[in-house]
């Protein structure tokens, strides 16, 4: 086989669509570098085209392949975390990373698919037998909280949110009862003052700053209320790819991450803003539509539960930019400079894309 | 039981109740950013636009400070500093000064006042001062390394140079970087490069020498770097002041003072203008401007002698036998004495349980009086003589409320109104003070005490330097000044003595007649130091800091040599000359210095003929 023989079967519309959107990121990091290639814009474009390749790989495995993969993947993954407590490097007082000497990689992104995976694993194993709490409920959330819990004390809370919620989605689509997510969401509201004791205290300021918007505006705020300026500013069509003053003056800190959406708000305005959703809107119906075509239950589960994961990034960080939402950092989908935030989203998708190429294969046979 | 139903339909069910869940979400972003970007946009702008100018104030030049023949005293020099541009990373402040200590020398002080002002400054966009008055040397090593340091930039600035140091510093003032109180008072002084003035006339004419600062509206990044102007307002220069210092006068002085500690004022009797006011120790206020290291505060602020102290204003000494003017005057108009009566002198006078003693009592010599067994003594010879026991008796006669009300006339117990800051207002003691601060009633004693100038009254130089001009011009009220330029302050009304009659011109006559005689009698206490030119007439006093014992009298009083330096007697001279048409007087005070006569009055000679020859 060569290598011909492969490109009928990448889905190319799905990729081109990613591309697309990714390149709006990388033109968002030209403009704040201050129409420059360095040092985000050039680094972006070699990360997606390096998750790209990765992507085309993982799509042409078969389904099958990690299907069998993701219980080593889930257990690689809590190694990694592990590992950050050991070598992690650190990085304004969160020890998120490890230094792999030509790039640096932050385990808990990745994790977030693998903890999906696992779970959508877990799921499909169990779909034939009966209702029973313990493996409906317990296992699952066992599941879940080890690397939760392992990632909060880094301290990432954005992203041990984001997985946790991530994890309760895989839960409530594998059907557990409503009325238990009912029942637990009014247990935790009560035993979250005790949740509160465990944050440390920048964590409580951010949600204090949070909660106390209009005051304080050149403390904690400071960030937010600068990102609304540059979002309101824009405008309807945008001060122009560029041209925006709040952006490049610097007013906004990590731009290039979590704040690069009030980029695109500044620069191509409303407008600009409709065209991202658009795209992330086409994203996430068809990769719905995919998943729900497919015929394995492992392949459904996963594609709709990561794109839910990859909306609830998506809004809690423009929810955050605009200030409906506390500070939580997390990048972006797609568009944020990060190598370790596009490879995960790609290798999410390749899997997705897998189970598109495969859906006729049936995972009861291994 | 629950009846689990197929997983495969489920999930699609829950699939669409989550995409229900995402739409929510979803509107609340949509209707958030259309409230930002379509309704708020306008509001937005507007604080877009504000958020990139920034008001920078451009320090005024500064006025001058000139003598009274236009020889500057204080002037703007340019400097050369090094600012860091505002930041809110203290990292890159450290990593910056550890870059810039390898190029040039940075002391502990100046990398501590670095994070002083980082830690202390409101506005995060102003740059940071890491080195003023920078050395050509630094300069130009700084030069070539500016390449490696992008966050660091170099300012021409002003600072102030004071050419004549020392000179009259108490008068000039010195300047230093603003207090936190007083930015309080003016917020704008920590927008600007500026110092203040601290003391003197740079204290005094701050609004008038400092002008208008200029203003640049900046377009400046988050950081406050500078990107471009959008405009510029020129700051306007602060006025001149002319004083009526002259300072190859006041050098003259500051030279015959050296190594005393004590002040001389000279001023003019027909208008009141101060041509020298030294204070001795002085500093030299161009230290200051340099940021002074806390040795050379410490040795300033710790020094005895008070170098920072305008003693001339702030001294408050009792006048000692120059009061004896005050006292003869006050007996004359009141009619106690007639200018031709005499008092029965001797060297020791009793009253009550106290002996009081003239300076004369047991010495070898003795005084005219004694010499040529004249007992009585007449007001010109008391004068000439300086007879404590004559004035005793007199200010006995007279009355402590008559003698504090011819004081208070001659300016003396209240401030002169020189426009310095820090100047005392003496003590004119009377029967109602004491009442009110020792809850005592009068003593006649103490009348007695203060006809010979000691006891609770005090008074400052420049009280003295008016009073003895008062004396010159026959009485003519003056009001000291020390600047001769400034509009609508220089109101120097001369008014004349309400209460002056025709004999009080006599009067005037006959106690500048005594004076006369002290310096041109062979009896007079400064004959040692007359002088046919200018002939000039003054009055000497030495005042006694220290009580002395009628264990001591009888021994022999130590003489002032073999006391401990702050124990030794203040040497006084009030004169005025030309004698016959007076135009300066001066007052000279050396503390500890010694006697009057042998001390005091050269110096007066020395500086008469400097000033009128």
């Amino acid at each position: 086989m060569n290598v011909i023989d492969f490109l009928p079967r990448i889905n190319w519309f799905f990729v081109i669509l990613l591309l697309l959107i990714s390149s709006i990121g990388v033109a968002l990091l030209y403009s704040i570098a201050g129409a420059s290639w360095d040092p985000w814009a050039l680094n972006q474009i070699i990360r997606i085209l390096i998750s790209l390749v990765v992507l085309i790989l993982i799509s042409l495995v078969n389904i099958g392949f990690w299907y069998k993969l993701a219980n080593p993947l889930y257990l690689f993954s809590i190694f990694l975390i592990f590992l950050t407590f050991f070598y992690g490097k650190e990085v304004s007082g969160a020890t998120r990373w490890i230094d792999l000497y030509f790039f640096s990689f932050q385990p808990a992104e990745i994790t977030k698919i693998f903890v999906i995976l696992a779970l959508a694993k877990y799921f499909h194993s169990i779909k034939l037998q009966s209702y029973d709490i313990k493996q409906r409920i317990f296992f699952p959330l066992l599941i879940l909280f080890i690397p939760v819990l392992l990632i909060f004390k880094q301290p990432d809370l954005g992203t041990a949110l984001i997985i946790f919620f991530s994890g309760i989605i895989v839960l409530f689509l594998s059907g557990v009862q409503i009325k238990t997510f009912i029942l637990s969401g009014i247990g935790s509201l009560i035993l979250l003052p005790i949740f509160w004791t465990f944050l440390e205290d920048y964590q409580k300021s951010r949600f204090i700053n949070f909660l106390d918007q209009q005051s304080n505006t050149l403390g904690a705020n400071y960030h937010i209320t600068q990102s609304k300026i540059a979002l309101g500013s824009g405008g309807f069509f945008g001060k122009g790819f560029l041209e925006g003053t709040q952006s490049h003056l610097n007013f906004i800190p990590e731009l290039e991450t979590d704040f690069i959406f009030s980029v695109l708000g500044e620069e191509f305005g409303f407008l600009g803003i409709l065209f991202l959703f658009f795209l992330y809107f086409i994203v996430i119906c068809w990769t719905i539509k995919i998943s729900l075509e497919s015929k394995n239950y492992f392949s459904k589960i996963f594609g709709i539960s990561f794109i839910a994961s990859f909306f609830l990034v998506i809004f809690t960080n423009i929810g955050m930019v605009t200030g409906i939402i506390p500070v939580v950092g997390v990048p972006l989908p797609l568009c944020s400079y990060g190598g370790t935030a596009i490879v995960s989203n790609f290798i999410g998708f390749g899997i997705i894309l897998s189970g598109y190429n495969y859906r006729d294969f049936k995972l009861q046979n291994i | 039981m629950y009846k689990y139903p197929n997983v495969d339909k489920l999930l699609s069910r829950r699939t669409f109740l989550l995409g229900l869940g995402k739409g929510v979400l979803f509107s609340s972003l949509f209707f958030r950013l259309i409230y930002l970007q379509l309704f708020k946009s306008d509001q937005y702008k507007v604080l877009a636009d504000k958020n990139r100018i920034s008001l920078r104030l451009i320090p005024p030049p500064r006025g001058s400070i000139l003598d009274r023949n236009d020889n500057i005293l204080a002037l703007n020099k340019n400097n050369y500093n090094m600012l860091i541009e505002g930041t809110k990373n203290i990292s890159e402040i450290n990593e910056t000064i550890e870059k810039i200590s390898r190029i040039i020398f940075l002391s502990e002080t100046e990398i501590n006042n670095i994070f002083d002002s980082f830690l202390t400054k409101k506005k995060s966009d102003l740059p940071i001062f890491i080195k003023k008055n920078l050395k050509w040397s630094e300069l130009a090593s700084l030069n070539v390394n500016l390449i490696n340091l992008s966050n660091v930039f170099i300012e021409q600035g002003i600072k102030r140079e004071y050419p004549f140091h020392n000179l009259a510093s108490h008068v000039i003032g010195y300047m230093s970087s603003p207090q936190k109180s007083d930015i309080k008072k003016n917020p704008f002084l920590e927008m600007m490069d500026t110092n203040i003035g601290r003391s003197g006339i740079e204290q005094s004419f701050e609004k008038e020498l400092r002008g208008f600062p200029g203003t640049r509206h900046l377009e400046v990044n988050a950081r406050g770097r500078e990107i471009r102007e959008i405009s510029k307002e020129e700051s306007v220069r602060g006025s001149n002041i002319k004083l009526t210092i002259d300072i190859n006068l006041q050098k003259y002085i500051n030279s015959l003072l050296k190594d005393k500690n004590g002040s001389i004022l000279v001023i003019d009797v027909n208008n009141g203008e101060l041509l020298a006011v030294e204070s001795s120790p002085n500093f030299d206020p161009n230290l200051f401007t340099k940021s002074i290291s806390q040795e050379k505060w410490d040795e300033l602020i710790k020094n005895p002698m008070a170098p920072l102290v305008n003693k001339a204003i702030s001294g408050e000494y009792s006048p000692g036998s120059t009061f004896k003017l005050i006292v003869l005057y006050s007996a004359l108009i009141n009619k106690i004495i007639k200018p031709n009566g005499a008092i029965n002198c001797s060297s020791k006078v009793e009253y009550g349980d106290r002996n009081f003693y003239c300076w004369c009592h047991k010495k070898k010599t003795g005084c005219w009086a004694t010499q040529t067994r004249t007992r009585k003594v007449g007001p010109e010879l008391a004068i000439a003589q300086s007879c404590d026991g004559f004035f005793y008796k007199l200010a006995k006669k007279v009355g402590i409320e008559n003698i504090a009300e011819t004081a208070k006339n001659f300016g003396l117990g209240s401030k002169s109104g020189v426009n310095l800051k820090g100047e005392k207002s003496g003590l004119v003691p009377n029967k109602s003070w004491k009442k009110k601060h020792h809850k005592q009633s009068w003593k006649i004693g103490e009348t007695m005490i203060t006809g010979v100038g000691q006891g609770f009254l005090t008074t400052t130089p420049i009280q003295l330097a008016v009073m003895i001009a008062m004396f010159a011009n026959n009485g003519k009220k003056i009001f000291p000044t020390i600047y001769k330029n400034i509009k609508g302050v220089n109101a120097n009304d001369n008014e004349v003595f309400t209460t002056q009659t025709l004999y009080q011109k006599k009067f005037f006559s006959l106690i500048k007649n005594g004076m006369f005689s002290v310096v041109n009698k062979p009896f007079g206490t400064a004959f040692g130091s007359r002088t046919s030119r200018p002939i000039f007439a003054g009055k000497t006093g030495t005042v006694q800091v220290r009580t002395i014992s009628e264990n001591e009298r009888e021994l022999g009083i130590i003489p002032n040599k073999d006391l401990p330096f702050n124990q030794r007697d203040h040497a006084l001279f009030l004169g005025f000359a030309p004698y016959k048409n007076p135009k300066i007087a001066v007052s000279v005070v050396i503390e500890h210095g010694g006697s009057g006569s042998k001390i005091a009055a050269p110096i007066a000679k020395k500086i008469f003929k400097k000033a009128l020859l």
